[in-house]
């Protein structure tokens, strides 16, 4: 595999990630505010807090993810530098993998890894947190990939923001039913072998699809 | 095959589920006409721009 | 051949007899299915909500994949025609996903008590719903700025590879949460008499989606054509007469 094009792209956006690095705390601050919004509006009550602890964690960090897609290439998009991509003697399949895992790498990897400390404040047991950090793991790859897809479709539109959301959340829900499962059955002792099976059999299948169909839509919000 | 209701205000009433079932016919059936009526106006309004163009 | 222009002239003699066809099987089905059919014996007449429940959830699936399919045409063999198929198939399919989800609501208030439940049949509709809200959504924001449908024709195509993992997914949860209360008694054969009028019923939902699909097709075809020699011409044509 001639893979210049995705170390390249690889090695650039993270490099652009870390320069503008106000920008990735941006999901995480939502994800903490978010979470400390629960107890507020429903009840402080731990007992009450730790049933539904799994779903609202998951519900966020999907929310999170689902924010912070709308720069996936915008900025690139806006000056010239998507186009110059495009046409470049390397597969487009590649080097939008490379760009949806700094996506992940700069949203979802934080996400997972903070998920456990606001387990802890909405009162998951503890048998719940590295479930949920695997779960997440992998869940935020696979919300990642779909949301690229919806991402690269609404480039051309100049209002994406909630279009964007619109158009992603429905693809989003076998992925929070599959993820918040697992939580749920770990916190209640039992096997999380096949939740655990069909997020990588998602996963999998997202990673064969995605960039290709990611690729194709960039092209259309190019050339029309 | 004969009819179900003894008479009219029975098949209106429906033993109690006629508001429901009447309820859920009527709606459909509307929406359906509106889906059906809705391009018939569109064209003919698209054609009669045209017209007003072309004089 | 496939051309809006050929399909607008051939569409135009078929679809008299269409729309009567798709007004009789339509009518025929629901005078039977509210006096003549008997009536179940659980559920008694809220029973007759079926008829259109059943036919309005099955073409709303069915049109999910002739858009995406049309769309996938329109994409890959760039034919017009297909594009147009797409555009118009959206907002109908949106509208009998509606239906089913209102009639079904309707009709759980007698059988379960309730307007709403999270049942995984009426989840699964309510995510195909929103599905067919993201289509008309992008399609509508294109087409505002006078972009192509060609992303809405894509999206439509993903959700295909989606609906079936979207179903099988719903399934899982429901059946990990499902409320003791409630039990689906679901017939394994229904009786002649209460499948005979539910056939005429599913054929004169498909007339009516053919034919609705059809006459939104020539609005979005005079519309895109309006520029053309051919357009002005029947435009003109038309203007002592009663334009149909």
């Amino acid at each position: 595999m001639n893979n210049i094009g995705f170390l390249a792209i690889l090695r650039r956006d993270l490099l652009l990630a870390v320069r503008y690095r106000g920008d990735l705390a941006n999901p995480l601050i939502f994800f903490f505010i978010v979470i400390a919004l629960i107890p507020l509006g429903l009840t402080p009550d731990s007992k009450e807090l730790s049933e539904i602890a799994p779903g609202m964690l998951w519900i966020t960090a999907l929310l999170a993810s689902l924010l912070s897609l709308d720069g996936l290439f915008k900025d690139d998009f806006a000056d010239g530098t998507l186009e110059q991509i495009i046409i470049l003697p390397q597969p487009l399949y590649f080097m939008v993998l490379a760009k949806t895992i700094v996506h992940w790498v700069v949203t979802g990897l934080p996400l997972s890894l903070l998920a456990p400390v606001l387990g802890l404040m909405l009162s998951l047991p503890e048998t719940g947190y590295l479930p949920l950090m695997l779960s997440l793991l992998i869940g935020t790859a696979i919300l990642s990939l779909i949301g690229s897809v919806g991402a690269a479709l609404t480039l051309p539109l100049n209002k994406e923001g909630i279009l964007l959301s619109l158009i992603v959340i429905p693809f989003y829900m076998p992925v929070l039913i599959f993820g918040s499962n697992m939580v749920v059955l770990a916190v209640d002792g039992l096997s999380i072998a096949s939740p655990l099976a069909i997020m990588g059999a998602l996963l999998a299948l997202s990673l064969l699809i995605s960039p290709y169909v990611t690729s194709c839509a960039l092209r259309l919000s190019i050339y029309g | 095959m004969m009819f179900q209701f003894e008479n009219f205000s029975d098949f209106i009433y429906m033993a109690g589920h006629g508001q429901y079932v009447w309820t859920a016919y009527s709606v459909s059936l509307i929406i359906m006409a509106f889906i059906f009526v809705m391009p018939l106006f569109r064209k003919k309004n698209i054609i009669q721009k045209i017209i007003k163009k072309n004089h | 051949m496939a051309s809006p222009r050929w399909f607008y002239q051939i569409s135009g003699r078929w679809l008299p007899w269409l729309s009567l066809l798709t007004f009789v099987s339509i009518i025929i089905g629901v005078i039977w299915g509210l006096g003549f059919a008997p009536q179940d014996a659980k559920q008694g007449n809220s029973f007759r909500i079926i008829y259109i429940h059943v036919p309005a959830s099955f073409l709303a699936l069915v049109g999910y994949y002739i858009m995406a399919i049309s769309g996938a045409i329109a994409i890959i063999w760039k034919i017009k025609l297909a594009d147009v198929v797409m555009k118009s198939a959206a907002p109908i399919g949106a509208s009998l996903t509606f239906i089913a989800l209102l009639t079904g609501a309707v009709w759980g208030k007698p059988t379960w008590g309730t307007y709403w439940i999270w049942d995984a049949r009426i989840t699964s509709m309510l995510i195909l719903f929103f599905l067919y809200l993201g289509v008309i959504v992008l399609q509508k924001a294109y087409s505002a700025q006078g972009l192509s449908n060609k992303a809405a024709a894509l999206l439509a195509l993903v959700g295909t590879i989606n609906i079936p993992i979207i179903y099988k997914s719903v399934d899982w949860w429901y059946t990990l949460h499902q409320p003791a209360t409630i039990k689906f008694t679901e017939a394994p054969s229904m009786h002649p008499d209460m499948f005979q009028p539910l056939l005429i019923m599913i054929i004169g939902f498909y007339l009516f989606y053919v034919t609705a699909l059809i006459v939104s097709m020539r609005a979005e075809i005079i519309f895109r054509e309006r520029n053309t020699s051919w357009v002005k011409e029947l435009a003109l044509n038309l203007k002592d007469k009663r334009p149909i």
